[in-house]
């Protein structure tokens, strides 16, 4: 086990680096750098332009500009924004609650809903249920989220009296107004998002649900069970759920890093102050050192997510040991 | 056949499948006697497993459906019988042991609990009760560390293993009736015929009957007091064991003796029957075996025949069986 562990985070520094060295070559390649797109460069000199390059260390070999990269990270500072001349973690931080709780309780409706759903979908293959789950669930699948998003803008936010966009009413904070207050007023700009959200990461999860109970309940160990005299609700309760629950885990590894990354989409129609805004924002301005925090993170977290799947199966699964 | 346990009268079981109805087994009857073992033979698709299923009631639906008989068990029509009433009998009057024993066992369920689960359904036996039966079972199996073994998943036994696990859960309900489909077609040759006398032997001391679905006839010849045999969804053939390899009536079953490898065989040839298994959907006029029978005549391609007594305890369906000379001529 220690010794699965020491393989598995020398293989996650590799790929890090990996990651690290691709995402500033990309960086590089993109047209314009980060003085191209200060608000008045039209109105600086060729001198200043210059000065400023030099001041970041931007006139320096591409090799270079990485090892200093490098070696700042590797002891956790992530540089300043060319921009705002902050630190850059210290944005991401305080972007970063919006976009989880967003997610995470985006994630747990999702999982909530679609995991039933499927379940008695497959249990009931052939039903007008299952037939109704995998038409709405097509349907979820193939429209876009922006799409979704604007019809949810239209035909409910505007009708409803919803707040349209942001997160929260100027003024109403958690210290300041009583709970229940600060409660609905966190709620109501989250019901537009959130349904956006659940609606559109519910349909591939109820499928892929289905699609492995479907699965499991034609194997011949669930005939064996039957053919013991047991209930059909002890069959599938007893012997088909946990098998089919397995390939969820590595599911949910895989989507774990979408909780910080967020749904750059959702966050922009609905001006959710979280960190995909952010990220769009900073690869546009070519806010390089921004940009890298955020393909860190983001290469962290899937790292972490396929990592704790990992872990989780040798919890659920017998068969499974490092 | 003095005291009959289970009367399968004219079942016919289809599917009903995107291309067509695929008629599985037709007009099938068998009868087993307390304590006797009945062999099934035929080859593969025959619908010796649609049979077992559907004795047991446990057809997919969709797409199977048993369209029409009846399974006389000790006087009750179990086709007629409550789910309720079914789960009663499966796994305590009928159990059932399956061809694959690797994927036949709950992967996530220790063996301890695999076996208790029917102990404790049936018998209301409790938790501590049902683990010393179990455990009971298990040496009676022979399997060796039987205590490990309780605690153990199905991953860390062989093959050879599993299947004792398996039929010491089938057995363990002490079941009046065993089914077994085809338990050592996937072990080797050794763990077969070990498995085989386990069966046999637990059998006298259970007393119980055995439906026994095999390709192996050497199996057949050791185990079983009667034989059927089965062809594209028909039983063709049934007779005592001896009477059949002696004097075989219907062309195919000759042909499926033939085929059987011989050490003293004079002829060098492993003789096969020619021709391929028809296509369920597209079933030959007359007899279903005409296409591929040398014996075929006219008759054969038109009607299809019924089966006919050759003596009491032995029929076939054939317009022209084989007579005494069956076993030999060629
Ligand atoms: N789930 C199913 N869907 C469609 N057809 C089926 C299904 N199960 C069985 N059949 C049909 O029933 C026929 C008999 O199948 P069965 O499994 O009883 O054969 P078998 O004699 O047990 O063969 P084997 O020796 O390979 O186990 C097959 O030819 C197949 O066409
Ligand atoms: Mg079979």
């Amino acid at each position: 086990m220690a010794r699965y562990i020491l393989n598995r985070t020398i293989q996650a520094v590799l790929l890090l680096l990996g990651v690290s060295i691709i995402s500033f070559v990309i960086m590089l390649l993109a047209p314009g750098g980060p003085t191209d797109f200060l608000i008045d460069s039209s109105m600086l000199s060729g001198e200043d332009l210059a000065a400023i390059r030099t001041a970041y260390g931007l006139d320096r070999h591409e090799a270079v500009q990485y090892w200093k990269w490098v070696s700042r990270v590797v002891v956790g500072d992530f540089g300043t924004s060319f921009h705002t001349g902050r630190p850059v973690l210290e944005m991401i931080m305080e972007r970063l609650p919006a976009t989880l709780a967003l997610n995470l309780i985006g994630m747990v409706f999702i999982y909530l809903i679609a995991l039933p759903t499927g379940i008695i979908s497959a249990v009931k293959q052939y039903s007008v249920f299952d037939y109704t789950v995998t038409l709405i669930t097509f349907l979820g699948q193939a429209m876009p989220a922006f799409w979704l998003a604007l019809l949810l803008l239209y035909y409910v936010g505007l009708k409803v009296d919803l707040p349209l966009s942001g997160m929260a009413t100027y003024g109403v904070e958690f210290k300041e107004v009583a709970f229940s207050v600060w409660l609905l007023d966190r709620v109501r700009y989250m019901v537009l998002p959130l349904s956006v959200v659940v609606l559109t990461g519910l349909a591939a999860l109820t499928r892929f649900m289905r699609a492995s109970m479907l699965d499991v309940i034609h194997q011949d160990y669930i005939r064996t069970a039957r053919a013991k005299g047991l209930s059909e609700l002890r069959v599938i309760t007893r012997h088909a759920l946990r098998n089919a629950l397995l390939p969820i885990v590595t599911l949910f590894g895989l989507t774990f890093s979408v909780l910080l990354s967020g749904s750059v989409v959702i966050e922009r129609i609905f001006s959710w102050p979280g960190v995909g805004q952010l990220a769009v924002d900073s690869i546009l301005k070519r806010d390089y050192q921004v940009v890298m925090a955020f393909n860190m993170i983001g290469a962290f977290m899937v790292i972490a997510g396929s990592f704790l799947a990992d872990m989780l199966y040798v919890v659920v699964d017998p068969r499974i040991k490092y | 056949m003095p005291d009959v346990l289970i009367d399968v009268r004219n079942i016919r079981t289809t599917f009903h499948i995107k291309e067509g109805v695929v008629p599985a087994i037709e007009g099938v009857s068998l009868q087993i006697g307390r304590q006797e073992t009945v062999a099934i033979v035929g080859e593969s698709g025959c619908g010796k497993s649609v049979t077992a299923l559907t004795i047991m009631r446990l057809i997919q639906s969709p797409p199977g459906r048993i369209e029409q008989g009846a399974v006389i068990f000790e006087g009750e029509d179990l086709l007629k019988a409550s789910e309720k009433r079914m789960r009663q009998i499966r796994g305590n009057d009928i159990a059932m042991i399956f061809q694959e024993p690797m994927t036949s066992l709950n992967p996530l369920l220790t063996v301890g609990f695999q076996i208790e689960e029917s102990l404790i359904l049936h018998q209301s036996l409790s938790k501590q009760e049902a683990y010393h039966k179990a455990l009971g079972m298990l040496k009676r199996v022979d399997i060796p560390a039987p205590e490990q073994r309780m605690h153990e998943y199905p991953h860390q036994l062989s093959g050879g293993m599993r299947q004792r696990v398996m039929i010491a859960m089938a057995l363990s309900c002490s079941p009046k009736l065993l089914i077994a489909d085809e338990p050592t077609t996937a072990l080797d040759v050794t763990i077969q015929a070990q498995i085989m006398i386990l069966m046999n032997s637990l059998r006298e001391e259970m007393g119980m009957a055995i439906m026994l679905i095999t390709h192996d006839l050497g199996v057949v010849a050791n185990m079983a007091d009667r034989v059927i045999v089965m062809y594209a969804g028909q039983v063709v053939e049934e007779a005592p064991v001896n009477d059949l390899f002696a004097h075989p009536q219907h062309p195919y079953t000759q042909g499926l003796l033939l085929s059987v490898p011989r050490l003293d065989a004079r002829v060098s040839k492993l003789n096969t029957i020619s021709g391929t298994v028809p296509n369920l959907l597209y079933l030959p006029r007359g007899c279903r075996f005409n296409p591929r029978c040398s014996y075929a005549q006219e008759r054969c391609q038109i009607e299809s025949p019924g089966l006919t007594q050759v003596n009491d305890a032995h029929s076939v369906r054939c317009w022209f069986p084989l007579g005494m000379m069956g076993g030999k001529k060629q």
